[in-house]
């Protein structure tokens, strides 16, 4: 098909995009430069004549008049904090800062701290309109509802969403729904975005090589449906589609032997103060609902602890360090015995529960040695 | 009002039920609450927890929170709350209400202007009450699914602070074969 090939970029500079004149955002994505710049290494024709067949058949339908906003109006000065782009190694300042004084100071040191804490390079919060103050943790809780089409929106949109969109997690649950895990996938070293587009592209590509012509079209259309695919409510708070096969399986046999079914149960928050939690390799599983929280690198579940300057996962215990790089392997038990050492975690910290995290660092208190805090954890 | 038997020093409805006060961050409103549909809030629950028994006659402070926003919560608190007062079987206990009757509230309930929501959604993840955070997350989500980044933009108040070059380079990295 030499001739669609060819033809491609001028059909889809005239079907898509109908408007001229520079870089048109609007359009997500963008269907027509696969092979812009000769990235992709192998493939190049399947891979081109996929997008082009998928691109033709789903047509990018621009409804809404294009409005070219003027692309040199910037935000004032505070455009120029802004300018950090996300994964970029530590965190540093490029806090925007709320500037306004009285009660939103406090509000904003406190989420500049968590931010800081975080050492991953977010961007600052989002400057203009109503979210100008809104926590990047937040925008997480709002995209874990979104497809992987969606996010991928929601990343042309701003610096700051883009930051937000990437975010690790959101892509592994993604992943995950669609793809499950392997037994031997190592959480901690997947960038779970790239992983999942270079999935989706391996996928397409398979398709379009090994389906009879007639079937093209519909098994595109199919698969470019997945990516619409969006978590179901009751997997947006339960982490369990992210276990592999033993873990899960080790799972569902606990579960039953308590009598909790898979259904989501409605109303229940799990905390570290109120929940108590059983173990299995990295997933935490609440004894009252079932519900399933998986604890490693990429937690999101924990809370700044003020005294210790740790991120504190409330569910499992694990101490994060504040300038975590995802590749090292850390030692929770190091960290805690450090602090315990230091005197620094030295009173009982004003949300102690019943919960594990509580009797976690209660049994810490009591260890004299690493050995001993070891065995304590593994208990709890 | 007639003190409830169980109830430490805190007022009580005439049903003999336990309530809380709860004080929004200007001191300009304070509502009194039962005490089932306080306990949705994990933050006041911590609260509860630290302060003692007895020290909420005054009321629970919420610095976070204004009037207006701590109302419409509370309203989302009291047609959730589970029918049976006793904390501890707060949580198993159903809410009072039947399901379908709660999702009709649920959806007109979020049928509000966005600086509403914003504040809904900010006020659920900081008193912690997960019903209400998925809610209005939900809601804020479904805003944005199917859109184009430019209508994203435009429904939630954004401009993007993208030069042209960095325009380019994030739609390059975002490029997928649609």
């Amino acid at each position: 098909m030499a001739d669609v090939h060819g033809d491609k970029e001028a059909g889809l500079e005239d079907d898509d995009f109908p408007d001229d004149g520079p870089l048109d955002p609007e359009e997500p994505g963008e269907g027509g430069e696969p092979s812009s710049g000769g990235d992709e290494e192998e493939e190049d024709d399947v891979d081109g004549l996929a997008s082009f067949l998928e691109s033709e058949i789903l047509g990018s339908s621009d409804e809404d008049p294009i409005d070219q906003e003027p692309r040199q109006q910037e935000e004032d000065g505070d455009a120029a904090k802004n300018k950090r782009k996300q994964g970029s190694g530590p965190d540093g300042d490029g806090y925007s800062g709320s500037g306004s004084e009285g009660e939103k100071t406090k509000r904003a040191r406190r989420e500049e701290m968590r931010r800081q804490a975080k050492g991953k390079a977010v961007a600052p919060q989002i400057d203009t309109g109503m979210f100008s103050n809104i926590p990047p943790e937040l925008f997480l809780q709002i995209f874990k509802f979104l497809s992987s089409e969606d996010l991928i929106s929601c990343a042309l949109v701003c610096r700051f969403m883009n930051a937000a969109a990437s975010d690790e997690t959101l892509w592994r649950r993604l992943y995950c729904m669609r793809w499950g895990l392997a037994s031997n996938a190592k959480f901690r070293e997947c960038a779970w975005k790239n992983l999942y587009i270079q999935r989706d592209r391996e996928d397409m590509v398979e398709f379009v090589r090994n389906t009879p012509t007639e079937f093209k079209e519909y098994y595109i259309q199919m698969q470019a449906a997945k990516r619409s695919q969006i978590p179901h409510p009751s997997e947006v708070n339960d982490d369990k589609v992210m276990l592999d096969k033993t873990v899960a399986d080790q799972v569902s046999s606990w579960k039953n032997s308590r009598g909790l079914t898979d259904e989501a149960v409605k109303g229940h928050s799990c905390s570290g103060n109120t929940c108590s939690y059983t173990q299995i390799g990295d997933a935490y599983i609440c004894e009252k609902t079932g519900r399933v929280h998986v604890c490693d690198d990429a937690c999101r579940e924990f809370v700044l602890d003020q005294s210790s300057g740790l991120l504190l996962c409330t569910i499992s215990g694990h101490c994060f360090e504040r300038w975590l790089c995802p590749d090292d392997e850390w030692d929770a038990d190091d960290t805690f015995q450090d602090l315990q050492q230091a005197g620094v975690v030295d009173e009982a910290e004003p949300f102690m529960g019943s919960g594990r995290y509580a009797r976690a660092i209660m049994l810490g208190y009591n260890c004299t040695d690493e050995k001993e805090l070891e065995d304590a954890l593994g208990l709890c | 009002m007639a003190a409830a038997a169980d109830s430490s020093g805190d007022g009580g409805t005439s049903s003999g039920e336990k309530t809380i006060v709860l004080v929004s961050s200007d001191n300009s409103a304070r509502f009194e609450v039962r005490e089932a549909a306080a306990l949705l809030s994990q933050t006041v629950r911590r609260m509860i927890d630290e302060a003692g028994a007895d020290a909420s006659g005054d009321g629970i402070t919420l610095p976070d929170v204004d009037a207006k926003t701590l109302a419409k919560v509370l309203e989302y608190c009291n047609k959730h709350a589970p029918a049976s007062s006793s904390s501890s079987a707060a949580e198993a206990a159903p809410p009072a209400e039947g399901e379908e009757d709660l999702e009709r509230f649920d959806r007109e309930f979020v049928r509000v202007d966005m600086g509403t929501l914003y504040s809904l959604v900010t006020a659920a993840s900081y008193l912690k009450i997960e019903g209400l955070l998925n809610l209005t997350c939900q809601t804020i989500a479904d805003m944005i699914k199917g859109k184009t980044p430019e209508q994203i933009r435009k429904t939630l108040g954004i401009t993007s602070e993208f030069t042209p070059e960095e325009e380019d380079e994030v739609r390059r990295e975002n490029a997928w074969a649609f």
